[in-house]
């Protein structure tokens, strides 16, 4: 699925202008995008325009040549269930639940659980060094520890395109190369691109292109 | 991830509420699917004999006063009074009694050693007037047995007054056919013999009915006189014109002999009694669908930062608000099954009951009670399904 942007510019940053903001800008299928920005340039907006959050913008959206004006909030929850998927700057985890009950419900409402979601739950909280908290209240969860779960969270639905939205502040090396590899893995199984948005230009991907906002 | 949801959504967080609500609901159903139900039945028992008749039958005589004792003239209708009775608005038609002009004896033979022998009377009627008509109901010229229809109440009279102190056998409707009748009818001049059959019985007069042809005949040949006046008339009244007839009646100086009109009264009374009881029922549904309502809007604003996010996940509305109908879906359905099965299980106990006192009603609801029932049930589920989708879509 190819993401075009035509003279997109969100209200409040109307009269900007950048390398994404008021121009064309076009990703074509499962390329790997770096947004880098400093902070209050609207990399959390422009994930949200993309994710179908933040619907008060000029300019248009195309998925492949369909504006996305057209579509419904049935039709956002289809895009969001099979195509799309988000890891939150700010997680947005549901703190009342278990870090294993957080993921299970993403995996959930696309299809029935199967053996092999389980065992790449299993593996993926192993691999990211959480697998001690499966069972505990997200709420009771280090920053760290609801940011690998967010993380978990995005992948384990099917997608075409993965938006992650500062995906690797605050965490120490060794778990940002665990998640890279994982998320490397995951998209090359899906065949699926990806949009990562970091505050300075980001080392850890082989990233196809570089935007600036 | 059903049960995530569940307990993401705090489904089971009014659950006191949402079983208190159902119980009010339950109740108020029961209560006004019985009323409405039962109301048939009630209005058959006070008229057994006008089952689904929408006119009535009473019978009526002008007061006996005392110079009619006195032997100045008699307490008999003239052609121009019956003629003012059938132009009466609320009397759908008028027939007369007819009496005999001769004497009549009847004699039975009852078991090997008893019997009775007694004066009798006989009375005619149109056969249109009649609350039955049995087999073997006619007569013609010729014929030497008289077929003859008795006041239930008079059976009555003979076996519990009559039988049992003279020690004779007591008889069922379906044996007293069965009983050997003589009768003798004795004009001045003339006198013959006939055998006497019962064929039926009547809620409707209190006397000895034989069929008009053989009053006529027999009033004719036997009698050899005219025909005695019509000293009893029975009308065919509007159903619901009772008060107007009643007033009528007054107005003449009739008298009816039957307790039929005070009997109005009681079903007034007992028809405001079953309205009084809908309307309970109808204020308990109503308040209990009312506290449903707000129980489900509560518990959906609750949830509404979950809600969003869950939209922001992927789940659309539907699904979200299907999450709910499982949880509201039961608080609805049951108490209509509860209160189905209730007043089907009520119509059960109470024939039997009834039975045992000698009342029948039919044990199965009518028609109109299910139809109504079905209506309500298919349109509160439509109603909360509504209710459900809208108050979930309606979070952004």
């Amino acid at each position: 699925m190819d993401i075009t942007l035509q003279t997109v510019c969100p209200s409040f940053l109307e009269g900007t202008g950048s390398e994404v903001w008021g121009n064309d800008v076009h990703f074509s299928g499962k390329s790997v995008v770096n947004v880098a920005a400093p902070s209050g340039t609207g990399k959390t907006s422009f994930i949200s325009i993309l994710y179908g959050l933040l619907l008060e913008y000029s300019g248009s959206l195309l998925f492949d040549d369909k504006d996305v004006a057209s579509l419904d909030r049935q039709a956002w929850a289809q895009l969001r269930q099979h195509k799309l998927a988000l890891m939150f700057q700010d997680l947005r985890l549901f703190d009342q639940l278990t870090c294993l009950d957080n993921v299970l419900l993403k995996v959930g409402q696309a299809h029935r659980m199967s053996v092999t979601d389980e065992a790449f739950i299993e593996a993926a909280f192993e691999r990211l060094g959480v697998s001690p908290r499966l069972q505990a209240l997200a709420g009771s969860c280090s920053q760290g520890e609801k940011q690998r779960v967010a993380f978990i969270r995005a992948l384990v639905q099917p997608f075409e395109w993965i938006f992650l939205d500062e995906p690797f502040s605050h965490l120490d090396e060794a778990c940002i190369v665990a998640m890279r590899d994982l998320l490397l893995e995951v998209c090359d199984r899906n065949q699926a691109g990806m949009i990562v948005t970091s505050l300075a230009t980001d080392r850890w991907l082989p990233y196809h292109r570089q935007v600036a906002l | 991830m059903k049960k995530i949801l569940h307990s993401l959504l705090g489904c089971r967080k009014e659950g006191l509420s949402l079983v208190l609500a159902a119980l009010g609901f339950t109740l108020g159903l029961f209560i006004l699917f019985a009323a409405i139900r039962f109301s048939s039945d009630v209005i058959d028992l006070l008229y057994p004999e006008d089952r689904d008749a929408d006119s009535r039958y009473i019978v009526i005589n002008k007061k006996v006063s005392l110079k009619h004792t006195l032997g100045f003239g008699n307490a008999s209708f003239s052609q121009d009074e019956l003629e003012l009775l059938a132009q009466q608005a609320c009397v759908r038609d008028v027939g007369k009694i007819v009496t005999t002009n001769f004497g009549v004896v009847g004699a039975a033979h009852m078991g090997l050693d008893g019997g009775l022998e007694s004066e009798l009377f006989f009375e005619a009627v149109d056969d249109r007037f009649l609350d039955t008509h049995p087999e073997g109901w006619h007569w013609q010229e010729g014929d030497p047995q008289i077929p003859g229809i008795i006041a239930r109440d008079f059976l009555l009279l003979y076996n519990f007054g009559f039988a049992s102190a003279k020690g004779l056998p007591q008889l069922t409707e379906e044996t007293i056919g069965l009983l050997k009748a003589y009768v003798v009818c004795a004009g001045d001049n003339k006198q013959m013999s006939f055998s006497g059959k019962i064929v039926g019985f009547s809620d409707r007069f209190s006397t000895i009915l034989v069929p008009m042809s053989f009053m006529n005949w027999a009033n004719e040949k036997i009698g050899e006189k005219a025909s005695p006046p019509v000293s009893r008339v029975i009308l065919e009244i509007e159903s619901g014109q009772e008060e107007a007839v009643q007033r009528f009646l007054e107005s003449q100086s009739y008298q009816t002999n039957q307790e039929r009109l005070p009997v109005t009264h009681v079903a007034r009374s007992l028809q405001i009694a079953l309205v009084v009881v809908c309307v309970f029922g109808v204020v308990l549904i109503l308040v209990s669908l009312l506290s449903l309502v707000l129980i489900i809007q509560l518990l959906i604003s609750h949830a509404k930062q979950e809600l969003k996010l869950l939209h922001q996940l992927g789940f659309d509305d539907r699904f979200l608000a299907r999450t709910y109908v499982t949880v509201i879906g039961p608080v609805i359905v049951i108490p209509f099954v509860l209160a189905g099965t209730g007043v089907l299980v009520a119509g059960f106990v109470l024939k039997q009951m009834l039975a045992k006192i000698g009342y029948a009603i039919s044990p199965y609801p009518d028609l109109l009670t299910v139809g109504l029932f079905m209506v309500i049930f298919m349109g509160v589920v439509v109603l909360f399904y509504r209710l459900i989708t809208r108050t979930v879509q309606r979070i952004q």
